[in-house]
């Protein structure tokens, strides 16, 4: 994951980001939805862009956006309502968002700055009247001239495995090619056609720098003579101005119109013979006279945008689903078909099918496998917020990364992405002191920022942790009070008062910043994580720094789960959570009290039958199943176990979706209905239970 | 459809080239090691080889060698694929005949670049 | 043979088989050193088999026109993708009317 894909992503997201808006001002629009319903996903949409775009510096991006997100504030602060003229305007600035994004991924987009800036003029109006900001440059500036090529092979090309044929198809993809012309010098007797008298002659319209134009014909460089010569649009970008030799040569670089090669040659050159570099440059037919003549004022250094996109395969989500919905109906019958198998005692049949359901297995993993990604392609976006950030601060941070391979649904590192960043922003801005602060407490200058992942207990934990100064419990507990979400009267544990930044309201930037700003602060954190049945905790201590800890459920389509059942009923728990099975003797349970002994340890235990309800008499013979999830543990008491299977998780009618401690239901292979159960909920319920046990 | 023959002995190397160019169209094998490299190319037509240095059996550099042994090879473009400052290797290689380098490690597309200057898809 | 060269009545047919790449090009030359001494005024270069066509073998053709200025080439490709994707390239046409 390096730079480019981490831009791609960006630009993946904002065009994701920009249909939200399109779809939800569409909605408003035709009356679908009020503005009240929508304007918050409108705002973050722009705001989440004008973040991102920041962190890779597409100034252009952020000076429109920010003007949109203005607007949009206004209308979510009820200043100004989103009538249809409004709508109409934001569909407008949407379009042109869109191009300036899709630009940055095909150079062949021409986006109308003129549009754009009486968009601009529009938007002012709702706003204070102010003139519109001036747009900045656009990227790049297309160049209107060829490149020129004049490449004059070497004798042995052919037999070096070479063929120029090759270098000029990969040309061909950097640009458009014209006047391509070959010839051949051969000798006037004694030709040998494994020898190479080609000479080419090529001009191509292309916005790729001279050093990738150069690097086409790396592998022929030691052996053939190249000349590139650079389009005059170039040189007339270059503004008349005196600058140093040595300047001159690095901007000249820059500008894409010599490679570092050939200003190394000309350095060279400058110090043996006193000339001056552009003097030497154009002796070495690197550039042309007049390029040197006009000196290189502002043009940027053109960096040449070619997506990256040929390692991905975009499938529509919407279709995979379908596909891994599929998988699950094929387990449900190949399920169904087991168990009439093993009832009907053929083993040749038995033999066949179980070849059969270990593909399915396979099938099984594979679609599931398609919708998991590494989590590292989040990490690495936050890398580059890191630097930029700590750069911004002045504080100079050590990262680390742990655990990128972890992979987990690609939904969840959507939906992730956005917490993880405010997260790490807030560990960088409060958590990691100024350097001259981190001096004086005997601390390391450099500040450290851990980012990690694992798998654990059918879970997946995201940590992000700092060696800052840490939460101050007074401090939140003043602040909280303050901002009068706490009582000032109420007595909060360590923990408690930690989980007061996450309440509305608590942290609001007071600077309008590109990354913070406007309150989109740690509730929505939270708000995020717990939409993705997470829980989110902060461990910390006073000097030592503050950990925050993300746990997400590894929500899949399918589990491999463990059946037990509690009288009729047939109870489904996933296997992963399962730490142990034992027959529940009565020797084993604390008197009086839901404890169990488990060799020494003190487990707190719960009854299936009673927490569900379910009729029936107490068996002789119980089962307890130790589960676990995070650090908790506990047993859950059932009747009979019957061993593992595969469950295809089907979602709770809407009406039993408050029912705690089932997560869903699956088809059994009998035909029969198996609730799953929800593991976390009933560890915590039992760990409360006997809690207010213990203190009533 | 053009082939290329991938020799590595890293399985992650030969997959992830095998993945990126089969996702252009060429076709790949794979080889762990220049014997095996050798045995793979008899009996089909190869036009581009990109062979790793360091193997273990037969290295990247005897492995040239011996293709511009092979008449039907002789003119066959080999890639090099070596590391950061391994000068000498390197050398070694150019005096074996080797011209086109990539040096490890390398992203999908730098490799998809260096086979597109080589040969057409 | 890599290539067939057949006089017809007042032309001369040069088939080439499949490989006209580096590979090819020393043997395809020994063959090939007879047409600019042949007799025929018309040389029609059939391109239509080849299924290995590079630069090597391009520059043999073009060295081919370039020894018998005063002969007339005329090529006959059948459509063949790979000898038209070369041509395309370079921005050929058919060496000569």
């Amino acid at each position: 994951m390096d730079l480019t894909q981490a831009r791609s992503l960006f630009i993946e997201e904002a065009l994701g980001l920009l249909e939200v808006m399109e779809a939800c001002l569409l909605e408003i629009e035709a009356g679908d939805a009020t503005a009240g319903q929508h304007i918050d996903a409108i705002f973050r949409a722009a705001h989440t862009i004008k973040g991102s775009a920041g962190l890779f510096g597409f100034d252009a991006i952020v000076a429109f956006t920010h003007i949109v997100e203005s607007v949009l504030d206004k209308v979510r602060d009820q200043k100004i309502s989103l009538d249809h003229d409004l709508c109409d305007l934001c569909l407008l600035c949407q379009d042109h968002l869109m191009t300036m994004i899709r630009q940055l991924q095909d150079d062949s987009i021409q986006l109308d700055l003129h549009a754009g800036e009486q968009l601009l003029a529009r938007l002012h109006l709702y706003l204070d009247g102010k003139p519109a900001l001036a747009m900045p440059e656009a990227e790049t500036a297309a160049m209107s001239e060829h490149w020129q090529f004049d490449v004059r092979y070497g004798a042995d090309v052919f037999r070096d495995g070479m063929d120029p044929m090759s270098q000029l198809s990969y040309l061909a993809t950097l640009g458009t090619l014209t006047d391509v012309h070959l010839s051949a010098e051969f000798p006037a007797e004694h030709f040998d056609p494994e020898s190479c008298y080609l000479r080419l002659h090529a001009n191509l319209a292309s916005e790729a720098s001279k050093q990738t134009l150069e690097d086409v014909f790396e592998f022929v460089r030691d052996s053939s003579e190249i000349h590139i010569t650079v389009p005059k649009s170039i040189s007339e970008q270059l503004a008349q101005q005196d600058i140093s030799d040595e300047k001159l040569g690095t901007l000249l670089v820059q500008a894409g119109a010599v490679t570092p090669r050939e200003l190394q040659q000309a350095l060279q050159a400058h110090k043996q013979q006193e000339i001056a570099i552009g003097q030497a440059l154009v002796q070495q037919g690197a550039v042309p006279p007049e390029l040197i003549s006009t000196a290189l004022d502002k043009q940027k250094a053109t960096e040449h945008k070619r997506p990256a996109d040929f390692q991905f395969l975009k499938v529509e989500a919407r279709k995979l689903d379908g596909l891994i919905n599929l998988i699950g109906e094929l387990v449900t019958s190949g399920a169904e078909m087991d168990s009439l198998l093993s009832e009907l005692g053929n083993s040749k049949i038995t033999e066949s099918f179980s070849v059969l359901n270990s593909l399915l297995e396979q099938i099984r993993d594979g679609a599931l496998s398609l919708r998991m990604v590494q989590i590292g392609e989040s990490f690495s976006r936050l890398r580059r917020i890191v630097r930029d950030v700590s750069k911004e601060l002045g504080k100079e941070i050590d990262l680390i990364v742990e655990g990128a391979d972890t992979e987990l649904d690609k939904s969840m590192v959507e939906k992730l992405s956005d917490p993880l960043m405010h997260i790490v922003r807030n560990a960088l801005d409060h958590g990691i002191e100024p350097t001259e602060l981190r001096l004086y407490k005997g601390k390391p200058a450099q500040g450290q920022l851990k980012l990690s992942a694992r798998h654990e207990a059918g879970s997946v934990v995201i940590e992000i942790s700092d060696d800052g100064a840490g939460l101050n419990v007074q401090k939140i507990r003043d602040k909280a009070i303050e901002k009068g979400i706490l009582a000032p009267d109420r007595d909060l544990s360590e923990a408690d008062t930690y989980k007061l930044i996450f309440e509305p309201g608590f942290s609001t930037a007071a600077a309008v910043t590109n990354l913070s700003g406007r309150g989109v602060g740690m509730d929505v954190v939270r708000r995020n994580i717990e939409e993705l049945r997470g829980q989110i905790q902060i461990r910390s201590a006073i000097e030592k720094g503050t950990t925050f800890s993300i746990r997400l459920p590894l929500t899949l389509a399918i589990i491999d789960g463990f059946l037990v059942s509690v009288a009729d009923t047939k109870l489904v728990l996933p296997l992963n959570m399962v730490q142990e099975c034992m027959e529940f003797k009565p020797g084993l349970q604390t008197q009086g009290r839901n404890y169990l002994d488990l060799r020494g340890e003190v487990l707190p235990f719960i009854r299936l039958s009673d927490i569900f309800r379910l009729p029936g008499r107490r068996l002789q013979r119980e089962n307890v199943v130790i589960v676990q999830y995070g650090s908790d543990r506990a047993g859950l008491v059932v009747d009979a176990l019957h061993g593992e299977l595969q469950a295809v998780i089907k979602p709770l009618n809407s009406m039993f979706q408050s029912l705690r401690g089932i997560g869903g239901s699956t088809i059994l292979g009998s035909g029969d209905i198996g609730l799953i159960l929800d593991i976390p909920q009933l560890v915590q319920f039992a760990t409360n239970l006997e809690m207010q046990t213990c203190h009533p | 459809m053009k082939t290329i023959l991938i020799v590595d002995d890293s399985i992650s190397i030969r997959q992830v080239v095998g993945m990126t160019l089969k996702g252009q169209g060429f076709d790949v094998i794979e080889a762990v090691d220049g014997v095996d490299a050798l045995k793979k190319l008899t009996g089909q037509k190869v036009h581009l080889i990109i062979s790793d240095v360091n193997m273990p059996n037969m290295d990247g550099i005897t492995l040239l060698k011996e293709i511009k042994q092979i008449p039907a090879y002789r003119f066959t473009p080999v890639v090099m694929l070596t590391t950061e400052g391994a000068e000498e290797k390197k050398e070694q290689g150019r005096a074996a005949g080797a011209k086109a380098w990539i040096t490890k490690p390398f992203r999908p597309e730098q490799m998809l670049a260096a086979v597109n200057k080589l040969i057409l898809p | 043979m890599a290539v067939v060269i057949t006089p017809k009545a007042d032309f001369l047919v040069v088939e080439f088989e499949q490989d006209l790449s580096i590979f090819a090009v020393n043997e395809l030359f020994e063959s090939l050193k007879s047409v600019p001494q042949a007799d025929a005024d018309k040389v029609i270069l059939d391109l239509t088999a080849v299924s290995e066509f590079d630069s090597a073998g391009l520059q043999l053709l073009l060295w081919l026109q370039h020894s018998a200025p005063a002969k007339s080439f005329t090529l006959s490709h059948g459509d063949n993708p790979t000898v038209l994707r070369v041509l395309n390239l370079y921005n050929l046409n058919p060496l000569a009317a």
